[in-house]
């Protein structure tokens, strides 16, 4: 605080607001599309004819007459440019219009006794109609409050802020049941002409007013017709599924596999799980309808629907859940979470039922969504015993189910990676053992889990289980390869690598080139030695310095392999060093390793250096 | 499925998009490093540092950030060599690479304090490289304050709080940890000074979740949870420390730094001894294979004090288990002795302990292991 201010008596100020620019903020960027005028116009004419029935209700409860007419909300269109919004709530008397409609964030669904919003009412924080004004630069409405001798009330609102009233008596705002209530014009402004056409405005009305409890009609040139049903198929009534299933085909426009009734006590939430008949990604963002008080709030399902329910499209009704401010998804409570888990539990054991009771159901319904429902099994205890044995592992023998898995004898042997495994799966496939790749997605859990609930053998592959696919020679072929073993020890050495020889199938296969982890490391470190500064080469050979100095890779040669025999009785050591050194590089090749530049570099001089032999031969 | 990047062309994105499929751990690395030998057959830079960035990703959260210190001066040697490499699609909010490559930077600096290997020299080359590229770059030392003040939390408390107040004093720029994070290792600090009640008002917005991480809400929540587990540890309270052993337990988190297995087991030998025994049971074959050489002190360490304490509890002196061929004390029997499995894994910790400290210059690993068997 400076000098001159210390010591003197503090001033109120008030904060200035740029109404225009509030106008725009809010309208313009709190929304996420011009689509939302048609919900809020909804919303506001839902109110409003709630608004009129809780006070006719009050009236009747209190002794005095009351009116009973029905609520309708009409829309009117001239296409391309002008659209009639009416519905017979309850209107705004002159005091309410300059209470509601000219101070942002006051909402007229507040209860006078505490200033509390009631939750009877779909708007909360009064700032709906402002919406509109992205799609028109004007608008204006009548209103007429219900119930008394009221007169009829024009407002005119513009973007920049300012507003008019003035009394209408050569006005209506409608005949018969909509002479009371309120009508909002507006006119399309430049480049939204397209928000004013009937094809559009059917659109937005089925998309989002689809389960509002009034009928909501659309007018073109005289001819009324309404689009909503009034009702919710699964709410109060005698669950019909066939019924339930056009539903869900009309909502969606797709057909569907099956479906499922949801309900949770908590937030009031009930509605339909749709059954999506097509493979669909776990990634898959969905698309379902989460409607609140009967208004579509939000197509997205994140805090409510499962993450794992990719393969579901709900349609559900909440009325006690709270939505953001810009009602477009709802606030994380205990209250949300509850209704979560009530919509979580009904699926599962709608995948239970299915899977004890309707086997073909499941049997097909798994076909389809496998990959999602491997990630279930995962995510919820009680569906892992049904759900692994349907799901299947890539092994030597072809595809296993985890039923296949649990039944076989022996223990189940598996590749971490798809490089091992493809560097492994022909010793495996030739000696008739299984081998598993889990390097799919979900594929080592499961298959960990169902070791540990079946009490099976579960291990990954190492050293030792690749050397017991091989034999040993016998003493005379020993003596005979002794001295081609030295040589190619001596040749390999350079390459952090032994030669051994052994038995195994297929015959064809000449050699077979293991590595383990530490050798693997090795060559990962030289290969950031030779690109990097050199303020890391010490920290690289450190790490170089902890892999044990006998650490080396192994190239097993196949004594059952022809061309391999051959070698064995070659004595020159350079023409050994030329064909050794190809089958290395071979070997790497085959078994998916990363050629370092030394050995593309060998594999090229050795092949032209054969090559020339052969063409100085002839 | 595991898809394959097509063999007729290069595509990134279908490669990305097949390795994000994949579970956190060998297989995940495996196909990144695919994906690493594609872009550099491809001499696509972007790609190079980008995919080689997302394997130090994948080392330092999922994995024992091995593979991360082996690759990132790749990446350093690559990006300085091509300063202007612009970032890829899939890296919003950097400016570009060399910046992505600066954010990955600091995990280096907080994993040479669990590398024994790394000399201390190279350390606070590596310390002075970054700040130099920091500043160069437009950044300001908050980030490299933070982490010098984790760097010497266990080697030099004093040059500690020194960087520790530095980095308070600095304001926050686009270099440095989320909110949450930095105020996860502020909560730390003050439990670490016995400042309680500090550490208390400051966690409360992480309680309520007002202050969270990335795109998991419970990501701080937990960090959280695990600092005040390990002080409780630390001061071997157990009962309180297993009010948060218990949280975290459940938790199905991926990341490594909520598996904290070998802390649990250190908490329930002193309080249910059934559970510390299923629980080595399950992890001990991951235990011996760990790589990460602060893991191993801390694993060994904690291992030593569960036997220490089944010694003491146990009439007999042997104890069945199933180990396999891999456990270098391997009994085909099953039965092994409590004491060498005791002097077994002490030796471990120790031989680790020692290290550090030769390191360090310092008592600290050695005198920490001496106290927790007291």
């Amino acid at each position: 605080m400076g000098r001159e201010m210390r010591g003197r008596r503090m001033k109120d100020y008030r904060f200035q607001v740029n109404l225009g620019g509030m106008i725009e903020i809010l309208s313009d960027h709190l929304y996420s599309s011009p689509d939302v005028y048609i919900r809020e116009l909804l919303q506001n004419g839902v109110d409003a004819i709630t608004g009129r029935m809780i006070r006719e209700k009050e009236e009747k409860e209190a002794g005095r007459q009351a009116s009973e007419i029905a609520g309708r909300i009409v829309l009117e269109i001239e296409e391309g440019r002008q659209l009639i919004f009416s519905d017979n709530g309850q209107g705004l008397t002159e005091e309410e219009i300059h209470q509601f409609l000219a101070i942002i964030g006051e909402s007229s669904k507040r209860n006078p006794a505490d200033g509390r919003i009631r939750t009877d009412y779909i708007g909360r924080f009064g700032i709906g109609l402002l919406s509109c004004f992205m799609v028109s630069d004007h608008i204006r409405m009548l209103t007429r409050s219900a119930g008394k001798e009221a007169p009829v009330l024009e407002w005119q609102g513009r973007p920049d802020g300012t507003y008019t009233i003035r009394r209408m008596e050569q006005e209506q705002v409608g005949k018969g049941d909509m002479a009371f209530g309120t009508q909002v014009i507006l006119s399309a402004k430049p480049g939204r002409e397209d928000y004013f056409t009937e094809k559009v405005i059917r659109r937005l009305l089925t998309y989002y007013g689809m389960l509002l409890p009034f009928p909501i009609l659309v007018r073109v040139h005289g001819k009324e017709e309404q689009i909503n049903p009034i009702y919710l198929p699964w709410d109060g009534r005698e669950t019909n599924k066939q019924e339930l299933m056009l539903f869900g085909q009309m909502m969606f426009e797709e057909q569907f596999m099956d479906c499922v009734p949801l309900r949770s006590e908590s937030g009031n939430v009930s509605g339909v799980a749709y059954i999506i008949k097509y493979p669909v990604l776990p990634s898959a963002k969905g698309s379902h309808r989460i409607y609140l008080k009967n208004m579509l709030l939000t197509e997205k399902g994140d805090n409510l629907i499962p993450d794992w329910a990719v393969f579901t499209k709900c349609i559900i009704n909440a009325t006690d859940l709270r939505p953001t401010a810009s009602r477009e998804g709802f606030y994380v409570d205990e209250v949300l979470e509850s209704a979560r888990d009530a919509i979580e539990d009904a699926l599962i054991d709608y995948i239970a039922g299915i899977a004890e009771d309707e086997r073909e159901v499941f049997d097909h319904f798994f076909h389809i969504h496998k990959l999602t429902l491997m990630s279930l099994a995962l995510a919820a205890p009680k569906l892992f015993g049904i759900l692994v044995d349907y799901c299947e592992f890539e092994t030597t023998r072809g595809l296993q189910t985890g039923y296949d898995l649990r039944t076989c004898a022996e223990p189940l042997v598996y590749a971490p990676t798809e490089a091992k495994y493809k560097q492994l799966s022909q010793l495996f496939f030739a000696q008739d053992k299984m081998l598993i790749n889990v390097s799919y997605v979900h594929s080592l859990e499961l298959l960990m889990r169902l070791g540990q609930l079946y009490g099976l053998e579960v291990h990954p592959v190492d050293d030792w289980s690749v050397e017991d696919l091989m034999e040993d020679l016998t003493p005379d072929d020993q003596d005979d390869s002794f001295a081609f073993q030295k040589a190619a020890n001596r040749i390999l050495k350079a390459y952090d690598c032994r030669a051994e020889l052994k038995y195994f199938s297929p015959y064809n296969q000449p050699t077979f080139y293991l590595m383990d982890e530490k050798i693997l490391l090795k060559r990962q470190i030289e290969a950031s030695r030779s690109q990097a500064d050199s303020m890391f080469f010490q920290m690289l050979d450190a790490f170089t310095a902890e892999i044990p100095g006998d650490t080396a890779a192994v190239l097993y040669f196949n004594y059952n392999n022809p061309l391999v025999k051959k070698l064995t009785e070659r004595e020159a050591e350079a023409d050994l060093k030329i064909l050794v050194e190809i089958l290395y590089v071979q070997a790497l090749q085959i078994g998916g390793f990363t050629l370092h530049n030394n050995e593309l570099g060998m594999l090229n001089r050795n092949i032209l250096t054969l090559m020339e032999r052969g063409l100085s031969d002839e | 499925m595991n898809e394959k990047y097509t063999a007729d062309g290069y595509f990134p994105e279908e490669i990305k998009r097949a390795f994000e499929a994949l579970e956190h751990g060998n297989a995940k690395i495996a196909a990144i490093r695919s994906a690493i030998e594609a872009a550099d057959a491809s001499d696509d830079t972007p790609f190079r540092i980008y995919f080689r960035l997302e394997l130090c990703r994948e080392s330092c959260f999922y994995g024992d950030c091995m593979d991360m210190m082996v690759i990132f001066p790749q990446v350093l040697a690559i990006a300085d060599r091509y300063p202007d490499t612009p970032a890829t699609c899939y890296e919003p909010g950097y400016l570009d690479a060399m910046d992505h490559v600066l954010w990955v930077y600091k995990w280096i600096l907080e994993e040479c304090c669990n590398f024994y290997q790394v000399p201390m020299a190279d350390c606070l080359k590596f310390f002075e490289d970054f700040r130099r590229r920091s500043l160069a770059y437009g950044y300001n030392l908050r980030p490299y304050y933070y982490y010098l003040y984790l760097f010497y939390e266990k080697i030099d408390p004093v040059k500690s709080r020194e960087a520790f107040h530095m980095f308070e004093q600095i304001p926050r720029d686009d270099n440095c940890d989320c909110r949450a994070c930095e105020r996860n290792t502020i909560i730390d600090f003050y439990l670490q000074q016995g400042q309680m009640e500090r550490a208390k008002e400051l966690s409360a917005e992480i309680e309520n979740f007002d202050l969270t991480c990335g795109h998991d809400k419970k990501e701080a929540w937990l960090r959280l949870k695990r600092h005040y587990m390990q002080h409780y540890l630390g001061r071997r309270e157990f009962e309180e420390a297993e009010t948060y052993c218990h949280i975290l337990e459940r938790q199905r988190m991926k990341d490594t730094e909520f598996q904290r297995w070998d802390d649990f087991l250190y908490c329930y030998a002193y309080l249910n001894m059934g559970k510390a025994l299923r629980i080595y049971k399950a992890h001990w074959k991951e235990w011996l294979e760990e790589r990460h050489p602060s893991t191993i002190f801390s694993v060994n360490r904690n291992i030593t004090c569960f036997f220490k304490k089944l010694q003491q509890e146990r009439k007999q002196a042997t104890i069945k288990l199933s180990l396999d061929p891999a456990f270098p004390l391997y009994e085909e029997s099953g039965q092994y002795s409590i004491a060498s499995l005791y002097r077994f894994y002490y030796k471990r910790a120790r031989e680790v302990a020692e290290r550090f400290d030769e390191r360090n210059g310092s008592h600290y690993y050695c005198n920490q292991l001496t106290e927790v068997l007291s």
